[in-house]
């Protein structure tokens, strides 16, 4: 992964042993033989008693394979308690007094003592707790393996540079995790000093192959022989800060737009230490983007999106299809070419300067126009604008949708409402010229009928009789069929306005009609004071005549009562009861009786044409009320029809 | 003073159907056998019975005229009209028996100056009944003036 910049004095920081061969040629001149051969000599046993550094000398003990494996302390000095922390050493073994002490020390000493190469190193023993800085040669004949140590503890210092290591390390491991930025720094000479994954990422180099590279590589070639990096450094050092975007080169040699932030190090002093980069991929964002457009595509709608000069920065493949462009063709192009209106001359409306002024705008509503497409044709689309902000700026989103099919749909949809209309409208017209003209040859059939029974009624045979009875009440009852279709079809037709009617005077005139009926059944009807209601007088007449004839003609026992009512339903409604002690009707009737043509009786125990009871629903229901039945057989019925009342009082 | 009229009453049917003009024509006998039913077919006709034009040289001022509203050649309308608008004409009752019910045809024959506006019953007894008192009414009760142009 990361290749890491490596100080330059990063080999004393590693943590294992290193060591370094002094060549002969170094070796102090104490190191001669001859003096060392007075290393025994009191003097210089009085100095090694009297320095500072730990010192003592040691028998390599090897195993059967010669791998060094231990060493035993032969003699020490007064130093070498403090500076190991090792107590009573003389003859003992390393292993004894540490037994987990590194192997690395017993391979160096070793060496040493195989070899006859003095060694200086730094090396850290982990069950002592020190660092220590070490410079061990062979002292005696070599077989006898016994090596001289002269050392000093540095964990003080080495403990200091942990920490700072620490610290490097961290931060290294910091910068090394951001692999989305490219993140190095420069020195003044414009040389890579550091580099982090990012970097090698984005242009594609390893750490070692780019320190103390110039970082103008980077730049393309054209950039490079108009001296754009050393400007871009100069820029950085004069304003401590300098960001652009361009084009950028990787090892590869592909170029690609990137994000870069440059900014100045100086130390305490102020003197310019060098730069540091900061860089981006943005076409990584391409990337996006073109997958966002991919998203795009897949969507039925037409999708632009448009910045606040009215051009369109962003077209999917359906926006080209409809409008009749190619590939990338709308790109640029000003929205007004494929929505003359309903676009451009809103743009104002968003105020696409600021996020906030965007974002706070509700998303346009539906709006139809006319879309045109590439060879000037037009169709209707339905758009819909709603902001979008994002990091490159603000702009307004239009969904275009192709509604000529829908539109087409509903045109059709509505013709065809029209039609039915007609056609209803006709239709009631029909019914209404056809039973009155019906009325008028009927009439002659019914009148003349009549005249020959009363004229000739026994003066021809009882046959004859007969058949002039059966022709005289089969027109009769073609009279009143006719005539109450004449009704029911006049409920449409020939209906008035709604207007304020009292019901009470209503229900006095169909008494009134009815009066024949009344007095011939012996029926008492009774009412309650009944309210205004908005109505079609004429209507709400014969609704009541209707029911009540109902009432009175639907009954086998004796006097029939009906009484007619009315509570309020609601705080503008009134529902009115219309209740006799008829026959009744059973509960799966309920529905049917209101039926044009709906009979539930035999002609000849009940007379009726099957149409009052639905002229009664159309009445009720061009009042935008409703009408219902409760009953039992035997137990009478109760009609209910709900009216709006008029607000006057009754 | 009551009905003082003697000798016949002479009644003009405008009316194109032969069935109406026959239950007319008994109804009235039924009503009142001295009334003399005259009948013209169309608008026509009417006016030239009226005018005693041609044939009609010899027509009676009809005491009283039954117009139907929908005839050919010309209509009742044009008919009631013309009387109306005639001088020696206007003062002949003049009663619509049409089977419209339209709102405009009541509201022209009014305007127009039609004395009433009846509509032909369904049943064979309601008309009867409306002949019936038609003739009480109009034929019997009403007092009109005396015209000189009568014979």
């Amino acid at each position: 992964m990361a290749r890491r910049p490596r100080p330059a004095d990063d080999v004393s920081l590693t943590p294992g042993p290193t060591t370094r061969t002094v060549p002969q040629a170094e070796l102090p001149e104490v190191m001669s033989d001859a003096l060392r051969r007075e290393l025994s000599d009191e003097k210089y046993r009085t100095l090694f008693n009297s320095i500072d550094e730990g010192f003592c000398t040691i028998e390599m003990l090897f195993d059967d394979d010669d791998k060094p494996v231990d060493y035993r302390f032969l003699e020490i000095n007064p130093s070498f308690e403090r500076q190991s922390g090792i107590e009573d050493a003389v003859g003992k073994r390393m292993l004894e007094i540490a037994p987990q002490h590194e192997v690395s020390w017993f391979q160096i000493y070793g060496g040493v003592a195989l070899t006859g190469e003095s060694v200086r190193f730094e090396n850290f023993a982990a069950q002592l707790d020190r660092w220590f800085d070490v410079y061990a040669f062979r002292v005696g004949k070599p077989d006898a393996r016994t090596v001289s140590v002269l050392f000093t503890d540095i964990t003080e210092r080495k403990g200091a540079t942990k920490a700072l290591r620490e610290s490097e390390e961290s931060y290294r491991l910091l910068l090394d995790g951001i692999e989305d930025y490219a993140i190095f720094m420069i020195d003044t000479q414009g040389r890579v000093v550091t580099w982090n994954s990012g970097a090698e990422r984005i242009k594609g180099y390893r750490a070692d192959e780019i320190i103390g590279q110039n970082f103008s590589r980077f730049f393309p070639p054209g950039e490079v022989k108009r001296g754009r990096p050393e400007e871009v450094l100069r820029l950085t050092a004069e304003h401590g800060r300098h960001e652009e975007q361009g084009m950028r080169v990787r090892k590869d040699g592909t170029q690609f737009l990137a994000s870069v932030t440059f900014s100045a190090l100086r130390d305490a002093a102020g003197t310019l230490r060098g730069f540091s980069e900061f860089s981006h991929d943005l076409s990584d964002r391409e990337e996006v983007r073109a997958n966002y457009r991919k998203l795009l595509d897949t969507s039925l709608d037409a999708m632009v999106v448009v910045d606040n000069n009215g051009a369109i920065v962003l077209a999917n493949g359906q926006a080209e299809t409809r409008f009749g462009y190619d590939t990338g063709e709308l790109l640029g192009r000003q929205v007004t070419t494929i929505v003359p209106d309903g676009v451009a001359d809103r743009l104002p409306e968003y105020d696409l300067a600021s996020p906030a002024g965007a974002i706070g705008q509700p998303p346009g509503a539906d709006t139809e126009v006319i879309g045109r497409r590439k060879d000037g044709t037009e169709f209707p689309i339905e758009i819909m604008l709603s902001p979008l902000a994002i990091a490159e700026g603000i702009f307004l989103t239009a969904v275009v949708r192709d509604v000529s099919v829908r539109k087409a749909a509903q045109e059709n949809l509505r013709q065809k409402i029209d039609e039915l209309a007609r056609s209803n409208v006709e239709l009631g017209h029909f019914a209404y010229i056809a039973s009155h003209d019906l009325q008028e040859p009927l009439r002659m059939v019914a009148s003349y009928t009549q005249l020959l029974s009363r004229r000739y009624k026994g003066k021809l045979d009882a046959e004859a009789d007969e058949f002039i009875a059966f022709a005289v009440d089969g027109a009769s009852r073609m009279q009143r069929l006719i005539e109450d279709l004449l009704i029911f079809s006049r409920v449409g037709t020939a209906g008035t306005d709604l207007v304020d009617t009292s019901s009470d005077v209503a229900l006095e005139q169909a008494l009134q009609n009815l009066q024949a009926a009344i007095q011939d059944s012996g029926a008492v009807v009774t009412h309650d004071s009944l309210p205004r209601v908005t109505a079609d007088g004429t209507q709400l007449v014969q609704l009541f005549q209707n029911l009540i004839s109902n009432a009175i003609k639907y009954q086998d026992r004796g006097t029939p009562t009906v009484h007619v009512s009315a509570a309020r339903q609601g705080a503008t409604n009134w529902s009115f009861a219309v209740k006799d002690n008829g026959l009744g009707i059973e509960g799966k009737y309920f529905e049917r009786i209101f039926g044009m043509f709906q009979r539930l009786h035999k002609r000849d125990d009940f007379s009726g044409t099957g149409i009052g009871l639905a002229i009664c629903k159309k009445i009720v229901e061009r009042h935008g009320g409703s009408i219902s039945v409760e009953s039992e057989p035997g137990q009478g019925s109760t009609f209910s029809f709900v009216l709006a009342g008029s607000g006057m009082t009754a | 003073m009551s009905s003082a009229r003697s000798g016949p009453i002479d009644v003009l049917l405008v009316e194109d159907s032969p069935g109406d003009v026959r239950l007319t024509r008994e109804a009235f006998r039924d009503a009142n056998p001295a009334v003399n039913v005259h009948v013209a077919s169309d608008g026509v006709e009417a006016m030239s019975f009226l005018r005693r034009e041609g044939a009609n040289a010899d027509a009676p001022r009809p005491d009283f005229i039954l117009l139907d509203l929908n005839l050919p050649r010309m209509d009742g309308r044009e008919v009631l009209a013309l009387i109306k608008d005639d001088v020696s004409l206007r003062t002949i009752p003049t009663v619509i028996l049409t089977t419209s019910e339209a709102d405009t045809d009541i509201l022209n024959s009014y305007a127009l100056h039609a004395n009433a506006y009846l509509r032909k019953p369904v049943t064979l007894e309601a008309f009867e009944a409306l002949v019936r008192s038609i003739n009480d009414f109009w034929l019997t009760r009403v007092t009109l003036p005396q015209h000189s142009g009568s014979r």
